[in-house]
């Protein structure tokens, strides 16, 4: 990941977003730049009446920007599923106002609003009686998409989440289930909603196929650049893929941050608690050795590597990678290759200033 | 009625005079053809009136014990006691069997078109909502068609049922192989019994294989289980 992880900056997304990404929700004229692609604004949501009534979020307060992938992450019943659900009003507001696009939901017609909101959850919920194709072209088919329309858009959805084109004409249960998320999300972006809900996507596939399809996401949501809200239970998903992470408590935001912020300064500490230990090392885990700003090469550089007094290592690492890599050959200066070509060094030193930088 | 079999001399009676049904041939294709439309009248009537209560089961929840409780009691009534009960009140006609079998064949239905949409799963159904499928639409494209496997199974164990009660219907003369079954035992011959109790079988068969490659067709997706892909 690239700008999820860099510092501290709040990791506003590139702009450029393709012009496929319109919302389609603004009533009319184009939508305005900084409009917030998710709003909510004081929103309570209170399950029963009377005195059994309990809040499961209670005056919740949070922007999302346009393009960003925003991730809601705590412990099961702090409330993120019931926000997340509140977007496309599976579940109504007792309380408050959300707006997708600068709209109220509540007045949009929830069929409308949905066709407009890509919906993704845990065990992907494909139609088992429809063909893998039928199934991408759920929406375009809602919204009346001409025939030819949808056959091209149904290729380039299975081309976008990596699936063999060869799969459409089959039905659900002949994919696997790492396929069938991939299919879940193509059937969410086949009309290229404005915001795309991601409900513990990946916590029913195995921690292989897991750290795949999050590589796939991240990738994903570079080149389309639609705005996401991701829920999760884990925090190193939420750290991992989030361009800011929203920390849930029991029914209110205990920290919005991007990961590194989050890493580095935890608001409290339940926030600390529920972040777990080695958080230096997890933020330096947050960067590529890309990023670093790295030192000269010396003239002499070919004889330390011969007597072994510094450790080369792959552009490919992390920091933590390359703190590891240290830790292991005893020695505290690396040299970053790409292949046969040296990029430069970097120090122990120099890493540890990195966390410390503001 | 026995003994009175067993003292008889002279030749012994074969099971069946192919002579008499060859003259019987016109009669046989009446009481198929009434035996069948017994059945689909019974049977329309039934899936009207099981569908239109197990919407109200599911609308209601509270009904649904109630309800139940209702049509297995009058489950538990003998099919011969209700015809016999039934006659003297519509004398008669097709209406006494019609009613019987339709009463049947609700209680046999109606807990499968309640299985059928209770046990669809509720995942597939948020998300075919949260696609923006408005309540019709989600219905005709979802929950009918995962519905139809359980359907079609209730639809095949009722038309069975009715195929069989008809036959009991026949011993007060209220029509389809029945009737045979009914002039055969009332005359000690054998010929008319044993041809109404193989075309009531007849007909249950044809009917149980009708419904079976019906069942495939409406879920075709429920064979590809078996090709998974690595």
């Amino acid at each position: 990941m690239s700008e999820g992880s860099t510092a501290g900056t709040g990791a506003v997304h590139a702009p450029g977003a393709p012009a496929e990404q319109e919302l389609h929700l603004t009533p009319s004229g184009s939508p305005r730049p900084d409009e917030p692609a998710v709003e909510f604004v004081g929103v309570s949501k209170r399950f029963g009446e009377g005195a059994g009534a309990a809040f499961a979020i209670e005056r919740l307060d949070l922007s999302v920007r346009s393009g960003e992938l925003m991730v809601f992450v705590g412990p099961s019943g702090c409330g993120k599923t019931t926000s997340l659900r509140l977007v496309n009003r599976l579940i109504e507001p007792t309380g408050g106002v959300v707006k997708v696009a600068g709209r109220d939901v509540m007045t949009v017609p929830p069929a409308r609003l949905r066709r407009d909101i890509g919906y993704v959850i845990q065990q992907a919920g494909l139609f088992p009686h429809r063909t893998i194709a039928q199934n991408i072209a759920t929406v375009p088919s809602l919204l009346g998409w001409s025939r030819t329309d949808i056959d091209t858009r149904v290729e380039e959805l299975a081309d976008l989440v990596g699936l063999d084109r060869a799969l459409l004409s089959r039905r659900p249960s002949a994919l696997s289930g790492g396929q069938q998320q991939r299919v879940g999300v193509a059937r969410a972006l086949a009309a290229r909603p404005s915001v795309l809900l991601m409900d513990e996507p990946y916590s029913a596939v195995d921690p292989v196929v897991r750290a795949h399809l999050q590589d796939e996401l991240l990738a994903l949501h570079e080149r389309v650049g639609t705005t996401i809200l991701l829920v999760t239970h884990d925090i190193d998903e939420a750290v991992r893929l989030g361009d800011r992470v929203a920390v849930f408590t029991t029914g209110r935001l205990a920290q919005v941050a991007t990961p590194d912020d989050l890493l580095a300064h935890p608001a409290d500490a339940y926030v600390e608690h529920f972040l777990g230990g080695d958080r230096q090392l997890r933020r330096l885990a947050l960067r590529d050795a890309r990023d670093l700003v790295l030192g000269p090469l010396s003239p002499s550089l070919d004889r330390q590597l011969a007597a072994g007094t510094v450790v080369e290592v792959p552009v490919e690492m992390t920091g933590r990678n390359i703190v590891d890599a240290m830790l292991e050959s005893g020695r505290t200066i690396a040299v970053v290759v790409d292949g046969d070509r040296r990029l430069g060094t970097v120090t122990l030193t120099e890493l540890t200033d990195l966390l410390h930088l503001r | 009625m026995i003994a009175a079999i067993a003292a008889q001399s002279g030749p012994v009676e074969p099971l069946i005079r192919w002579r008499w049904v060859g003259h019987h041939l016109d009669d046989l294709r009446e009481r198929a053809l009434e035996h069948l439309w017994l059945t689909v009248a019974a049977l329309l009537i039934g899936v009207a009136i099981a569908s239109l209560l197990a919407s109200v089961m599911r609308r209601w929840r509270w009904t649904a014990g109630p309800l139940t409780a209702a049509t297995t009691i009058l489950y538990t009534i003998p099919s011969i006691a209700l015809f016999a009960a039934l006659l003297p009140l519509l004398g008669v006609g097709y209406a006494v069997p019609i009613i019987a079998l339709s009463t049947y064949s609700l209680v046999v239905l109606t807990p499968f078109l309640l299985a059928a949409f209770d046990d669809l799963d509720p995942s597939t159904l948020e998300a075919a909502t949260a696609m923006g499928m408005t309540p019709v639409q989600r219905w005709r494209r979802v929950d009918l068609p995962l519905a139809m496997p359980t359907i079609v199974a209730g639809l095949r164990v009722t038309t069975v049922t009715i195929v069989g009660l008809v036959t009991v219907g026949g011993l007060f003369g209220l029509g389809g192989f029945g009737d045979f079954i009914d002039d055969g035992l009332s005359r000690d011959f054998s010929t008319p019994i044993v041809l109404g109790v193989v075309g009531s079988v007849v007909i249950a068969l044809v009917a149980d294989l009708m419904w079976v490659v019906l069942g495939r067709a409406v879920a075709p997706w429920q064979r590809d289980r078996d090709r998974r892909s690595p």
